[in-house]
């Protein structure tokens, strides 16, 4: 499984060299400063500052590297192990590096942009360790296009079978399809918010109802079924509800793909916006140091 | 409008079945959402893709934003349509009939169910990517805000300044470059006006902009002194003090490697000045100093004065303590200079005449005494009443005066005169304390030289030391504190030899600080800008 041999590729090495990256740092920083206050401005300083953003600079290289099918410089899996793993030791490297002096100024900004990197990514990282057993549990062997082909397949019988019913029956399940909400906003897709409406009666489009997880749908079909005058009838609003109970429960798996899917993927509209804003504050750091020193 | 709808299915037979529907609307919507009343679905459909209109001038088509529909074959975006006129949208196709009475518009619709499946997602909205989150934008936002705000601006800022405009409010300064809080005064004295320090971009804060305010400063060395020496540049006002600390923080860092990183070997320069090395305050690492020669020009013991046998105060009859004389300045450092006056006069009277005088000798002015003592004895020639009924308290008559004298009363009375200003300046008065030397003038202004009194000098003069914070010291106060340090009980005369040497500092001090002792920095004793010294330079 790629998201466990994420940690511990080949037996961890990553790990390894970022905890000695990491008690190296600690070690910089645990030598005497001389008389200035530790900090950003002693050699210590100088030294986990440039390690740290060299390790920025590498660390960006993934999205690169990633798009680089042909390369054969070390495999992406390789690359993002060590991603992770590096990425969390920067928060400790420049840490120290700040000597825990902050601000309201460039530098402040810069470690606050890095800090929400590496919290992004950790939420990332906890997503990949979860979300893909979830997902193929989820999914059952069936990929998306196939679950929204079935679900197409569904709609149209069910359309075909409503038609042969009462008129209220029919307008109450083409409603219901015709307004299925599925996906839709970012919201909606990670909290799997459910607007979905249908026609309870023949009155105006006023009388829009719930149809939330398609529940109302289902129960108002069903409640026809005993005052089915025709066993014939009765047996259509049968098959009815039963393929209403095939299409919920089709749908409450494509909502749960759609919602795990965007939470993998919604980290990243942090990470990457923040790493470009790290770029640009880190090098507005770097210059504004030699630039009033 | 009413319309009429005919579904066109072809059976697994090849039979073609009609579906009529009849709809009242005024817009039919096309397109892969399950609420187009024309739900086709395929590659390249939009969930809602075009829209059907009718008007009193006829049908037309509208395709939304970027989508195309086939009309009669053609691509089009939209425009009127005419009975007969065929929509094609992928497989699926569309036909206006000639609407029959009662409807505005009808429509054959064919709808191909082949690979329909396969694009049905497509109606929806199921990834982060379909919905406003934006990432590359956020991302060249993030990166133009962050440079337009940290760096463009406050370069702007910096030209404005230099140019002596305004910086409008609404500019990010280069203040956003700070690396922390300024010191408070320096705060106030520059409005955190970075350019008043930093005058040039990529250049280390230069002595001349500490300079346009302490002005009055002075250094311990100058940089000319120390090329002479060939010893490396003289030191920047920066390397010692450290700005952006903070109100809470010091400007000066008081650890002794700021004095040590030049004093601490004993480099080719150091060697040309004399200097030893000094690599902090401890046995062996810095030399044992000597108090200056100066000597008070007293007669003094202070053993003597201590001795509680011998010496007592008139008042309680007790013994002597240091603070009966000493009193500490306003500065803590040093003392009030002793004067005869205060200290010593409650005890030493300046009478004279063997005490039969009920006058004293004026004290700091050896001519005011002699004339004193010249009209004295004047004034008791002419008027014996003036001579003091008293009973001798001190001295035994001097054998010389009780002679009586045959002469007139005038030259007698000089006599008398002279014979008490020998007694008074070689024998028993002003020589006690003092020292008088006499060039054996016959006139007695002219005779003597008093040793001028120096009781205000700084012992150690390139040293400060707080009395103040040594007053209670490892237990001890009082005299027993003083008397730890000053071997006065033994000090019979000259005030330096109380002035303790190194090794009683290192009975509570080093600069390792290492327990119990307590640090003790260079700058605890010394000074690089001393407030004047001869050999100060600016």
């Amino acid at each position: 499984m790629m998201h466990q041999s994420l940690l511990r590729f080949r037996g961890a090495r990553y790990f390894w060299w970022a905890l000695a990256l990491t008690s190296l740092a600690l070690l910089v920083y645990a030598t005497p400063v001389g008389w200035r206050p530790r900090g950003g401005g002693t050699w210590q300083g100088y030294t986990l500052g440039t390690v740290g953003a060299a390790l920025v600079v590498w660390l960006t290289l993934l999205g690169i590297r990633k798009r680089r099918y042909g390369s054969t410089l070390g495999s992406v899996q390789g690359w993002t192990s060590a991603h992770v793993m590096l990425g969390l030791s920067l928060a400790v490297v420049v840490t120290l590096h700040t000597g825990f002096q902050f601000g309201w100024n460039v530098h402040t900004l810069a470690y606050v942009f890095m800090m929400l990197v590496i919290a992004s990514g950790v939420l990332g990282l906890v997503l990949y360790m979860s979300a893909p057993r979830q997902l193929s549990e989820n999914a059952a062997g069936q990929s998306r296009q196939e679950m929204f082909g079935e679900l197409l397949a569904i709609d149209g019988a069910a359309r075909d079978l409503a038609r042969k019913c009462d008129p209220t029956v029919a307008l109450a399940v083409t409603s219901s399809i015709e307004r299925t909400a599925v996906g839709g906003g970012a919201l909606s897709q990670l909290f799997g918010t459910d607007r979905s409406l249908f026609q309870p009666s023949g009155a105006a489009v006023a009388g829009l109802a719930s149809n939330a997880d398609n529940q109302s749908v289902i129960d108002f079909v069903a409640a026809r079924v005993p005052r089915a005058a025709k066993r014939i009838e009765a047996e259509s609003l049968h098959e009815l509800v039963a393929l209403l109970c095939r299409r919920q429960a089709l749908l409450r798996r494509i909502r749960r793909d759609i919602r795990l899917q965007a939470w993998l993927k919604i980290w990243l509209y942090v990470h990457i916006p923040m790493t470009v804003g790290l770029l640009a504050a880190l090098s507005v750091h770097v210059l504004a140091t030699f630039m009033y020193w | 409008m009413q319309v009429l709808l005919r579904q066109l299915r072809k059976l697994p037979d090849g039979q073609l079945e009609y579906q009529d529907t009849e709809l009242a609307a005024d817009e039919l919507l096309i397109g892969s959402a399950p609420h187009c009343q024309i739900q086709w679905v395929g590659e390249g459909i939009a969930p809602r893709h075009a829209s059907l209109h009718y008007s009193a001038g006829g049908a037309t088509v509208k395709c939304r934003r970027g989508c195309r529909i086939n009309v009669n074959g053609q691509p089009s975006a939209g425009g009127a349509l005419r009975v007969g006129d065929e929509l094609q949208l992928g497989p699926h196709r569309l036909r206006l009939m000639s609407p029959p009475s009662g409807f505005q518009l009808a429509l054959e619709i064919e709808t191909s169910t082949t690979a329909a499946s396969l694009y049905y997602e497509s109606a929806f909205r199921t990834s982060l990517r379909q919905t406003w989150l934006p990432m590359r934008s956020a991302s060249w936002a993030l990166l133009a805000l962050t440079l337009l705000l940290t760096l463009a601006m406050p370069l702007y800022s910096v030209r404005l300044q230099r140019a002596g405009q305004p910086v409008p409010a609404a500019i990010v300064t280069d203040r956003i470059w700070t690396a922390g809080p300024l010191l408070a005064a320096h705060q106030l004295t520059t409005a955190a006006t970075c350019i008043s320090c930093h005058q040039s971009l990529f250049v280390h804060v230069q002595d001349r902009a500490c300079r346009s305010c302490h002005k009055g400063t002075v250094d311990h060395v100058s940089g000319r002194e120390l090329l002479q020496h060939g010893a490396s540049d003289k030191p920047r006002c920066a390397s010692c003090h450290l700005e952006h600390g903070g109100s809470s923080g010091h400007l000066l860092l008081a650890t002794s490697k700021l004095c040590t990183g030049c004093h601490g070997s004993r480099t080719a320069s150091a060697a040309s000045l004399d200097l030893p090395a000094i690599t902090g305050f401890a046995a062996g690492a810095h030399p044992d100093w000597h108090a200056a020669a100066a000597a008070t020009g007293l007669k003094f013991s202070h053993a003597q004065h201590l001795d509680a046998e011998h010496v007592r105060t008139l008042a309680d009859r007790r013994a002597l303590v240091c603070a009966d004389c000493h009193r500490l300045a306003p500065d803590g450092a040093h003392f009030v200079p002793i004067t005869m006056e205060r200290s010593c006069r409650s005890c030493h009277e300046l009478t004279f005449d063997d005490g039969q005088s009920q006058r004293q000798l004026p004290h700091g002015n050896a001519s005011d005494a002699i004339s004193l003592i010249q009209d004295y004895f004047a004034r008791r020639a002419v008027d014996p009443a003036a001579a003091g009924r008293q009973p001798a308290r001190r001295r035994m008559p001097d054998p010389a005066a009780g002679k009586r004298c045959e002469a007139a009363a005038f030259e007698c009375a000089n006599r008398a005169a002279a014979r008490e200003i020998v007694l008074q300046f070689e024998q028993q008065g002003c020589v006690v304390c003092h020292s008088v030397t006499s060039n054996g003038a016959t006139d007695p202004l002219r005779r003597y030289a008093i040793r001028p009194v120096s009781m205000s000098i700084d012992l150690l003069p390139s040293a400060r030391f707080r009395h103040t914070s040594h007053l209670i010291m490892a237990g001890k106060s009082g005299d027993a504190a003083c008397l730890s340090c000053h071997d006065a009980r033994q000090s019979s005369s000259a005030v330096p030899s109380m002035v303790p040497r190194m090794n009683k500092c290192l009975a509570c001090h080093d600069t390792s600080a290492q327990p119990p002792r307590l640090p003790l920095q260079c700058m605890s004793c010394h000074s690089y800008h001393p407030p004047s010294s001869p050999g100060v330079v600016r």
